[in-house]
């Protein structure tokens, strides 16, 4: 279990040095580094961090490994709120705009549940494909809004669809990181209760778990948690998907004492290896951090999506 | 004094179908009760309501007590499991998990740290050493049938309740947890069972209760249960006839 963590802290240094230095440009290095490269690690680590944990959360409370932010439609319920918050003008405060984030996650998570609980068992694939719908839906109302409500509007779309790492000031890069190590921690804490939901609803009291009220917290943790990612640096998709997926398979750790910091860490390596490949690929142009994460993440979904099918996972 | 007692205890869905009809009896501390009745005759309505399992559209009436504590359905699941823990025939999991990580699960709940020597005991009296380290979905029905069972022996309920837990054993297993349900009875445990299998009820048991129609008809010692006249009473269109095993002395029966 220790050599998990070394690993796992190792990547993240390496990945880090990797995003600071890449392609830098030495005659600025000291200027560039503080002012663009280290908010950008750090925003890269706490926002890959919380997408992580939140997707293993996920994941377990509502027994379904293809659970994520990005495929039930969370974080594109968080852009749109934080669309429509921005344009009332909640831009100026920090808190108008996450605020707006957060209950567009809650809004998209609580009508989800209650669209499946009306149509069928949540451990089946149609809990995604509703999921998808709604991710579908906000993003196009996002579209729309945004074209409409706001004359450079259409610029901001890309940002918000695709993400970008780029406009995080160090304040907000830190807030982000400091969110998510609390509600990491917390799940850390708890985490005997995430744990009695991995054998399905059923056995959930079972291991003396109240189902209700865990689900609860957890899901509104995970809108708060999202909602800021989402406000931050716009939709990232699959990091939630993979990250977990590769700690439980691949690292053989299920029970969520290791899971939730391994996922934190990897989330963490995840995304800041991302990103630095979005800003040193093409420089000086910026790739969207979000289509490169889903460029890895959609065929993992796939690969899982069929395996789950065969009846293998 | 009784572990568990029933009064008149019922349980109706709302447009007043009786699925358990004024039911009651005591149960010792360390007694084995098997449940026998035919599909659809109220067994798992009122295992799982004395299990405080709520279920939306169904109503309980009457008492329910397990060691003077009423309301079991009130209580914060965690208070609920430690008298009383349901398992059912069968469970899975998406994830990966291996058999250890689930007994380890079932010794952690409401404890700080967990009786290893317990668990050791358990997995050495049902012998599982050697399914430790596999994943829980390679497990055949069988299989994972016995894990829930050293699962629920670990938990330590005051008692525990077993919905056709042990439906797709084979003869050797059957038998073998039989034995092992009996010890731990000798050791202060408290089992209700249902099962379809009378002769492995006869094997396990002390008393039987034999319901039909939501209603027990007949509640006593094997002995007494397996005659002409009550087993006419269950099937009256059935030929049963009763023998005594030449092996365990027990009664079983011929069809």
């Amino acid at each position: 279990m220790k050599k998990k963590y070394w690993l796992a802290g190792l990547a993240l240094l390496a990945s880090v040095a990797i995003s600071l230095f890449l392609r830098l440009d030495f005659s600025n290095a000291a200027l560039i580094l503080r002012e663009l490269r280290l908010p950008r690690a750090l925003i890269a680590i706490g926002a890959g961090s919380a997408l992580a944990v939140s997707g293993a959360v996920m994941q377990t409370v509502l027994s379904n490994p293809l659970a994520e932010p990005y495929t039930l439609g969370i974080a594109s319920g968080a852009a749109f709120g934080a669309a429509i918050a921005t344009t009332f003008g909640w831009k100026i405060s920090f808190f108008g705009l996450n605020a707006g984030a957060v209950l567009g996650a809650l809004a998209v998570l609580v009508l989800l549940l209650k669209l499946v609980v009306r149509g069928q068992g949540r451990q089946s694939d149609s809990m995604i494909l509703l999921g998808i719908m709604l991710s579908l839906t906000c993003a196009s109302g996002l579209a729309i809004w945004m074209a409409l409500a706001d004359p450079l509007g259409v610029q901001s779309i890309n940002f918000w669809l695709l993400g970008d790492l780029s406009r995080v000031g160090l304040a907000t890069a830190l807030a982000l990181l400091g969110l998510s190590l609390v509600v990491s921690g917390y799940f850390w804490f708890f985490s005997r209760k995430l744990d009695a939901f991995l054998f399905g609803d059923d056995w959930v009291e079972g291991f003396g778990v109240s189902y209700r009220q865990t689900q609860r917290i957890a899901i509104l943790l995970v809108s708060i948690l999202v909602g800021f990612c989402v406000s931050a640096v716009g939709m990232i998709g699959f990091v939630g998907l993979i990250i977990p997926h590769l700690v439980r398979r691949h690292l053989r750790t299920s029970l969520h004492f290791h899971l939730i910091p391994l996922c934190f860490l990897w989330g963490a390596v995840a995304l800041t290896l991302g990103d630095a490949l979005a800003h040193s690929i093409g420089e000086p142009r910026e790739l969207p951090v979000g289509a490169i994460t889903s460029l890895v993440g959609a065929p993992v979904f796939i690969a899982l999506f069929i395996r789950r099918r065969r009846g293998e996972v | 004094m009784a572990l568990l007692s029933l009064r008149k205890w019922s349980v109706k869905t709302h447009p007043e179908k009786t699925l358990v009809s004024e039911t009651s009896f005591d149960l010792p501390t360390g007694a084995v009760l098997g449940v026998y009745g035919p599909n659809g005759s109220g067994k798992t309505s009122l295992l799982k309501s004395i299990s405080g399992i709520r279920i939306e559209g169904r109503e309980t009436s009457g008492e329910c007590w397990i060691e003077n504590a009423t309301a079991i359905a009130e209580m914060t699941p965690l208070e609920r499991v430690k008298l009383v823990l349901y398992l059912a025939s069968d469970f899975a999991t998406p994830f990966d998990l291996t058999v250890r990580e689930l007994l380890e699960m079932g010794a952690r709940v409401g404890v700080v740290s967990p009786d290893r020597d317990r668990v050791r005991q358990v997995i050495e009296a049902l012998h599982l050493g050697d399914f430790l380290p596999r994943v829980i979905s390679t497990l055949s029905d069988g299989e994972k049938q016995l894990v829930m069972f050293a699962r629920g022996v670990i938990q330590r309920p005051k008692v525990l309740v077993l919905d056709e837990s042990f439906s797709k054993l084979d003869l050797d297993h059957l038998l073998w947890i039989a034995k092992q349900t009996r010890r731990f009875a000798k050791e202060g445990m408290t089992f209700l069972i249902a099962s379809h299998d009378l002769n492995f009820l006869s094997e396990v048991a002390d008393e039987l209760l034999f319901m039909r129609k939501s209603v027990v008809i007949a509640k006593g010692l094997v002995n007494d249960l397996f005659t002409p006249t009550t087993l006419a009473e269950l099937y009256p269109n059935l030929a049963l006839q009763v023998v005594r095993s030449p092996e365990s002395g027990k009664l079983k029966i011929l069809y």
